[in-house]
């Protein structure tokens, strides 16, 4: 057990009134050995990872896959089965109040309320979060800033739309300025403009303000363009961590592809009749360390083992043979097709 | 506008004379408890509150002008002030007993209604807080009503008749009485978790706050009519033990109410229990000071009745502690002080079913020890306390052991499953002896049969000095109870190993070494396996 778990001893985010950064390289949020079981149901079974400051961590599951509900026992919600999680080096078992101080925990569906207007409700959690005076009024104010609530700031709350519900939803989690932020499917429901500036207002939180980011969602594509990592989870287990591309290489390391490389082509038109194809592919079949060959009207999808330069001197032996190349390029591995092929699609 | 609105909007400089006391007002409430802040916010603004106000208002003047042209004369020359202030001093106590409780009451069930209990939990506010802030706000709520009827009774105050002492009696103990039942309100809305159970729990709530309306002005109009003995000091003696009473058990309700909000590593169970003991000995120390200002020892007859009460406070508290789950989070088990003689006196004050039970037996054990080391008026007075102790030992001890046996079948057996057992124990075995009464060629048999001795209903009252009483030198008295102690030893022997593996859990310092070693198990008993 390292020292920060220690009673008494001052935490990763700990400096006096403001929370501060941690050194990089020490986990701010720290799942480890967590199991929930509800009765016979292992909503969460033995998960562990790690997430680090100025990181935005994605975590992936289909439905009833024990996202929630890790995140529930990271927000102090709920209580582990046995195992424990860490926020900023304080153990969400142990230690409740201080972690709370770290945390924002922004839930699936959050309650407002709707007599409130904006900046009330704002207000009433920099209270609740025991800010006073003026670093209450402050952090009301970077708030409204920040999330671009600042002209709907005496609106009441039931008037809001569903993304400036959100964005207030965030900046209910950011009023305390903790370092730690977990999202549970902040993005569900909103419209793709919503969408889309919800992210960047993620992808700020990391890159600006140097907070962790633990956020799950179903919408794949959008985690994966704003997570640096993120965590895959079915039927409560850790199927996959890591940075995404460490998690495409753990995945091909699985199938035993370690280093292979998915390659498209497409032949110029014109000349990509049914005989060139034919012979596009017996050719590509005689290749060294080419395989899983797939064809369709006039372009190619394979496998290659090797690296960069194998890659090279095969275009170059492939336009030495003739064929009039108008496309070739390496399929880029979407968090999708890793999601896809690591799940098995296990419900409990 | 609020206050935040027009600090945040515009520099102070600006601020125009409204501002300014907004941004005074901002900052006079920056100390104050937050959920108070919300809540005098939200009440201020809501319907109800507005509509509740307004009424106090309109009939209060209603009833003025009405007295006023259709009873000038009694207006001038009778003695209308008390009367007038009776119909000002119901108005109000509607208000602050009824509106005011059940507004409350609505005011935490909402917050789990709107999803917005979750966000609170995981503020920095404590579960204290957050019971004290909806209670502050229910009491700014009552003085607002006051305020509002302050005019009105100040009017009546220029009449004939009218009784200043009783009148600000009266109103203090309605402003008391507010709080007291806005603390239960807030306690039973705690309970209630699920949409159905909330709804029922309303409309209990409502009727309950009803029937105490009925109770208590019945008792407020009693005093106007009969008049209040102020200068007689048994009066202040009786009316200190009722407010002393009212407060512990507002304290009481507060607590429990803590406790439902308290997350599930924490503490939910010493505070509880610690304010259930000091009741017990408050009473004790009530009984024997006024034994001592009357100069009257207590007799037999005396100590019966305050046993009965005495007893049914500890079943209660012993079905409620005996029945919690056997297991002290880490995060207690951390706290606990490092001095080894410390350890074993929280021992009892730690959550747990069967350190519940040990703290039970151990009080049961003073009872027991008052009337056999007291020198008392009658032979039968310590053996009747012996065998009421028996039934509860007995009763308890049983519950608490079918009840770990239970969880130990099914994990979802919870602590009010236990409870609900204890009690539904005790009621069949109280009309088990009827039903084979009933159902024997004589049912009226004055004689007692050892099948009676099952029900405490049947058993005690024979144990008592009277027509059916079974004398000191029966040995049919022995045989009882060498009977019931027999059986409270068992339910004690059942839950043996509990508490000796509740007492070394908390005395052992080996288990925080094991704390800090690795990681456990968090809820050992809920594994799937």
């Amino acid at each position: 057990m390292s020292e920060s778990e220690q009673p008494g001893v001052k935490s990763v985010c700990e400096n006096g009134d403001a929370p501060a950064t941690p050194p990089r390289g020490e986990a701010t949020l720290e799942l480890r050995h967590l199991h929930r079981f509800f009765g016979r149901l292992k909503a969460v079974d033995d998960v562990s990872f790690k997430a680090y400051a100025g990181q935005v961590m994605g975590f992936i599951g289909p439905n009833g896959a024990g996202k929630t509900t890790s995140m529930r026992i990271l927000a102090t919600l709920d209580l582990p089965t046995a195992g424990d999680a860490f926020i900023c080096g304080d153990s969400v078992v142990d230690y409740p109040d201080r972690v709370r101080k770290y945390l924002g925990f922004m839930p699936d569906s959050f309650g407002r309320y709707g007599d409130m207007n904006v900046v009330e409700f704002l207000d009433f959690y920099a209270r609740a979060y025991g800010l006073r005076g003026d670093r209450r009024r402050d952090a009301i104010e970077h708030v409204l800033v920040f999330t671009e609530l600042r002209k709907l700031a005496e609106k009441p709350i039931k008037t809001l739309s569903k993304g400036m519900s959100q964005r207030l939803g965030l900046g209910r989690c950011l009023i305390h300025d903790p370092q730690v932020m977990v999202l549970d499917e902040p993005a569900a429901g909103l419209d793709p403009r919503a969408r889309v500036e919800l992210r960047e207002l993620i992808r700020l939180l990391a890159t600006e303000m140097n907070k962790t980011v633990l956020i799950s969602s179903h919408i794949l594509t959008e985690l994966s363009e704003i997570c640096d990592s993120a965590a895959i989870i079915e039927a409560g287990r850790i199927l996959a961590h890591g940075t995404i591309e460490e998690i495409q290489q753990q995945q091909r390391r699985a199938v035993g592809r370690q280093s292979s490389r998915s390659l498209l082509l497409r032949l110029a038109r014109g000349r990509d009749d049914a005989t060139t194809t034919d012979r596009l592919e017996k050719w590509l079949l005689e290749q060294p360390f080419v395989g899983h060959v797939q064809m369709a009207a006039g372009k190619a999808a394979f496998e290659l083992e090797g690296d960069d330069k194998a890659q090279t001197e095969l275009l170059q032996r492939l336009l030495s043979a003739g064929f009039a190349i108008a496309e070739f390029h390496s399929k880029s591995h979407s968090l999708e097709d890793a999601f896809m092929n690591i799940t098995q699609g296990i419900t409990q | 506008m609020s206050s935040d609105t027009i600090s945040l909007a515009q520099p102070a400089g600006a601020a125009d004379a409204d501002n300014r006391l907004s941004v005074l007002a901002d900052r006079l409430t920056d100390r104050m408890n937050p959920i108070l802040v919300k809540e005098v916010r939200q009440a201020l603004k809501s319907r109800q509150f507005v509509v509740t106000f307004m009424l106090l208002l309109v009939i209060a003047w209603l009833v003025s002008a009405g007295a006023a042209i259709f009873s000038p004369n009694a207006m001038e020359f009778g003695s209308a002030g008390n009367q007038l202030f009776l119909i000002y001093f119901g108005i109000l106590a509607f208000a602050v007993i009824v509106i005011v409780p059940f507004g409350a009451h609505r005011s935490m069930l909402s917050e789990r209604d709107q999803n917005t209990f979750e966000l609170l939990s995981i503020s920095a506010l404590t579960p204290r807080q957050i019971v004290n802030g909806k209670l502050l706000s229910a009491m700014v709520q009552s003085f607002v009503y006051y305020s509002a009827i302050t005019p009105f009774i100040a009017f009546a105050s220029l009449l004939q008749g009218f009784d200043l002492p009783l009148s600000l009696f009266l109103l203090a103990i309605a402003f008391g009485w507010s709080i007291c039942v806005s603390m239960f309100a807030l306690m039973l809305s705690t309970l209630a978790q699920k949409r159905q159970i909330q709804a029922a729990n309303s409309m209990g709530m409502f009727f309950l706050l009803m029937f105490q309306l009925y109770m208590t002005a019945g008792m407020m109009f009693q005093f106007s009519y009969a008049g209040v003995p102020f200068d007689d000091p048994a009066f202040w003696w009786s009316a200190g033990c009722v407010v002393v009473a009212a407060g512990s058990y507002t304290l009481l309700a507060q607590q429990v109410a803590v406790s439902r909000l308290t997350f599930e590593s924490g503490n939910r169970s010493s505070g509880i229990r610690l304010i259930l003991a000091a009741q017990f000995w408050l009473f004790c120390a009530a009984v024997v000071a006024n034994s001592l200002w009357a100069g009257l020892s207590v007799s037999s007859r005396d100590g019966t009745e305050l046993l009965m009460f005495v007893a049914f406070h500890w079943a209660i508290a012993g079905a409620y502690a005996a029945t919690e789950v056997d297991w002290l989070s880490r995060r207690l088990r951390r706290q606990l002080p490092r001095n080894p003689l410390l350890r074993i006196l929280f021992v009892p004050w730690m959550p747990g079913g069967a350190r519940g039970l040990l703290w039970m037996l151990l009080h049961v054990g003073a009872i027991l020890a008052a009337a056999f080391l007291f020198d008392w008026d009658t032979d039968w007075f310590p053996t009747f306390v012996l065998a009421t102790c028996c039934y509860m030992v007995f009763l308890t001890g049983l519950g608490a052991a079918m009840t770990r046996w239970l969880r130990l079948v099914t994990p979802s057996f919870r602590p009010a499953h236990g409870r609900a057992l204890i009690v539904i124990f005790t009621v069949a075995i109280s009309v088990t002896p009827l039903i084979v009464r009933a159902l024997s060629s004589n049912p009226i048999s004055e004689k007692f049969h050892m099948i009676d001795l099952v029900s405490p209903f049947m058993t005690l009252p024979r144990l008592i000095d009277g027509r059916m009483a079974i004398a000191v030198n029966d040995p049919l008295r022995n045989h009882i109870l060498i009977a019931l102690c027999a059986a409270a030893v068992l339910a004690v022997l059942a839950n043996a190993r509990a508490i000796f593996n509740g007492i070394s859990e908390v005395v052992s310092q080996k288990s925080d070494e094991s704390l800090d070693a690795g990681l456990q198990d968090i809820q050992p008993a809920s594994s799937p396996s």
